[in-house]
């Protein structure tokens, strides 16, 4: 009829369940992340998991059907093997020996680019920065020949001093193998360590700098009593990227000294050990097993080192008024 | 606001999607247009076999199947080969890999001698004795101690042959000069009779500041590397007289300082052979093709070749291809490896090129095999691995091979280094061997007995 406003039909409020809800107001965002945890899935927790089934079984490679069921017999093998504890000990012996010279160096190069003692600081941080952005292997390749014993140019260089030639390589029992890695090593990461350390140093602010000089500080001792225990945290975490770099380290020594860590296997690191049992060899549930008691070793040493120098004080929690 | 929504949500689906897909990628072989009826209709008309194959291996496998390729295509015009090289390591461990994931396989995989039996027991390569390839025709035209390495415990041949590596010495002619030495190969042959004599030509060397070998490890490593770690029974047998006697000169070499400590394949180990600061180096006839592509382009006129001395019949190296069963071409792979290493042309051309020594035996009939070789120096260097092959024995694999190789290098190289007793030496080595490969042998032989029932 005419003059009548049609009414629309308004269908009764209904009121979502919470589930519903959240899904409601989630959904977007988690479909905007949605691309990197699919391949995480994939590629990141997949291989965790599978590689944790793979420590319990016998398998040679291939074939689906002769997964065998073993129990623990995998981590006995790997936990009896003295080779494995070799690996152990080689990589944490160059881990350790590597970063007692590359944290404080990295440390004291920072203090000094942060200070206004050296000219051109820019240059000389891009320069020690450079080797971080190199390839590995190809820097690995050379440094293997000029550690060479005839021919290398670290022997050469010795030679010009009057001294012995170090045979790199096999030498008295093959000690130096570990330090020609550790040497490749801090070529490559002292400036990283280096960068990251500058951050924290700038963090502190400069009226503790001034107060110190006004007391009559010297450069070492504000060094020692200032920037170190304000640089705990700093520390802590090249520590801990430390810790777990060293526990994967495989690139250098596996170039330089070949897949069985060169002679009487002193620079077989742990990961070259895990990737010679399984590619070399086809083992791949003891490969497996070793990796998760490296994974279990990682996470030890990154426990002490967070106890023993977590207790520190950044400068945030000093202005914060904290104890 | 909703169409915006909208909007983004298409965005973020087709960005993942994309992703997604792409990570998921397999393999990009262009399949054959066969019939997918049974192989054994498989047309006998070589232009009808249409495909894309691709072959892993390693250098200087791209030379050599150059040699090969014009031929190869006249014949079957519509099979296209797609050579990968990578180093030899990674050849295997991906091809590994690759068999294990079911998929990433290539059409053919190169195989070294070292790692023929391990690939041997775990399956995923073709068994080429089947029908439509019908290898067993070639048993008889193959150096048999070659075919036997490419059968596994239970009677599959899962690897073609392709070459043998009959060792000899490659000497320079005028570094030996330089150490007042004669240079013609039948005087340094005579020279090197036996290894004093080696020993006694390394000391006059070293006189002149020149190393007579690279690695005294080589001496040890040619009559066990990569084969006869085991006997026929599977027991270790490095303890044998043979591999004391074998450790003794190569203990006689270092203990002499005549070697120059230098590891194989280094840009350190090639630089002394082209610099003439290392006077001899001891490989198969694959050797050759190196010496000549890489390790001393410059050196063609100044190498010879002579047997290895006391006991010249021995064996380093060579490889394999076979077909992973993964592989979409099979067909068509199989072409390419029956014309490849199944016929005397192709295998003579392969060897003109890289000096890769047939194990396809009609191969040897041939006027080449006569020839004298410029690079070194006009020497008859394919007839005297003729003679050497036939001089050759059976040779052992097993799936432990490589384990136990990994174990006998470290034991000898600290051997050689520490100056310890040759037998003593040996017979830790075939402990700890034994201790290593105990689970292996024990699933091989399982095997083998599964074969035999």
């Amino acid at each position: 009829m005419a003059g009548q406003v049609p009414t629309v039909k308004r269908p009764a409020p209904q009121f979502p369940s919470p589930a519903r809800r959240w899904f409601g107001k989630y959904w977007v965002p988690y479909l905007y992340i949605s691309p990197f945890y699919i391949l995480f899935a994939i590629f990141g927790i997949f291989p965790i998991i599978y590689s944790l089934y793979l420590s319990f079984i016998q398998w040679n490679g291939i074939s689906r059907a002769s997964h065998l069921w073993v129990w623990f017999d995998n981590y006995r093998t790997i936990l009896t093997d003295q080779l494995f504890w070799k690996a152990i000990y080689n990589t944490l012996w160059i881990g350790v020996v590597a970063h007692a010279v590359m944290l404080p160096t990295a440390l004291i190069l920072a203090f000094l680019f942060n200070s206004k003692l050296v000219r051109f600081r820019e240059f000389f941080r891009t320069t020690y920065f450079m080797p971080v952005i190199t390839g590995t292997v190809a820097v690995s390749i050379v440094f293997g020949i000029m550690f060479g014993t005839q021919f290398g140019v670290f022997n050469w260089f010795l030679e010009l001093l009057h001294l012995p030639k170090i045979d790199w390589y096999r030498g008295q029992g093959g000690m130096w193998v570990k330090p020609m890695v550790a040497i490749v090593m801090n070529w490559r990461w002292i400036g990283w360590n280096m960068v990251i350390y500058l951050a924290g140093l700038q963090a502190i602010p400069m009226e503790l700098y001034e107060a110190a000089a006004i007391d009559g500080a010297r450069l070492s001792q504000i060094f020692r009593y200032i920037t170190v225990p304000l640089m705990k945290p700093t520390i802590l975490f090249t520590l801990v990227l430390s810790t777990i770099g060293t526990m994967t380290l495989f690139d250098e020594p596996q170039i330089l000294v070949g897949g069985d860590g060169g002679y009487a296997y002193q620079g077989l690191t742990a990961a070259m050990y895990i990737v010679r049992d399984a590619f070399r060899f086809t083992h791949f549930g003891t490969a497996a097993a070793a990796s998760y008691v490296v994974a279990v070793l990682v996470f030890v040493i990154s426990m002490l080192a967070t106890r023993l120098l977590g207790g520190g004080r950044g400068i945030y929690e000093i202005e914060e008024g904290k104890r | 606001m909703r169409r915006r929504n909208l909007f983004g949500l298409l965005m973020v689906l087709v960005f993942a999607l994309s992703i997604l897909l792409t990570a998921c990628t397999g393999t990009k072989n262009a399949p054959e247009t066969e019939p997918t009826a049974p192989p054994a209709a498989a047309t006998d008309d070589p232009t009808q076999i249409k495909a894309e194959i691709t072959v892993w291996g390693w250098s200087p496998w791209d030379k050599a199947f150059e040699a090969i390729m014009t031929d190869f295509n006249k014949k079957y015009p519509n099979i296209k080969v797609k050579v990968e090289l990578m180093s030899n390591e990674d050849a295997h461990n991906k091809l590994l890999a690759a068999l294990a994931a079911g998929d990433g396989a290539p059409d053919v995989a190169g195989i070294e001698i070292n790692q023929i039996a391990n690939f041997g027991t775990k399956g995923g390569l073709v068994n080429l004795l089947e029908a439509p390839y019908n290898a067993g025709q070639y048993q008889k035209d193959m150096v048999p101690y070659k075919w036997t390495q490419a059968m596994t415990p239970d009677g599959r041949v899962i690897a073609f042959p392709w070459d043998i590596g009959p060792a000899t010495v490659f000497y320079r002619r005028d570094v030996f000069e330089k150490a007042g030495l004669p240079s013609e190969p039948e005087k340094v042959a005579d020279l090197l009779k036996d290894w004093n004599g080696f020993v006694e030509a390394g000391k006059k060397m070293k006189e002149k500041g020149i190393f007579i070998a690279p690695s005294a490890g080589d001496i040890f490593g040619i009559y066990f590397s990569k084969h006869d770690i085991f006997d026929d029974q599977w027991n270790v047998a490095v303890d044998s007289a043979r591999g004391v006697k074998a450790l003794n000169a190569a203990k006689a070499v270092r203990d002499a300082g005549l070697d120059a400590k230098l590891t194989a394949w280094t840009p350190e180990w090639q630089a002394a052979l082209a610099d003439g600061r290392v006077a001899t180096v001891i490989g198969g006839a694959w050797l050759g093709g190196f010496l000549k592509t890489w390790v001393d382009t410059k050196g063609a006129g100044r190498w010879g070749v002579v047997p290895i001395p006391e006991d010249p019949g021995q064996n380093w190296g060579g490889s394999f291809l076979a077909i992973p069963e993964q592989s979409k071409n099979k067909l068509a792979a199989w072409k390419f490896i029956e014309f490849a290493l199944g016929t005397k042309e192709a295998q003579n051309a392969f060897f003109k090129a890289v000096d890769f020594f047939p194990a396809y035996m009609p191969a040897w009939n041939d006027p080449m095999y006569d020839e004298k070789d410029p690079y070194f120096k006009d020497q008859q260097t394919k007839k005297l691995w003729v003679d050497i092959t036939k001089k050759i024995g059976p040779l052992v694999v097993t799936p432990m091979d490589p384990v136990a190789e990994s174990v006998l290098n470290q034991t000898v190289a600290q051997c050689l280094e520490q100056k310890a007793d040759s037998k003593a030496c040996l017979t830790s080595a075939k402990k700890e061997i034994e201790a290593k490969t105990a689970q292996d042998k024990k699933l091989a032989l399982q095997l083998k007995n599964k074969g035999k029932k």
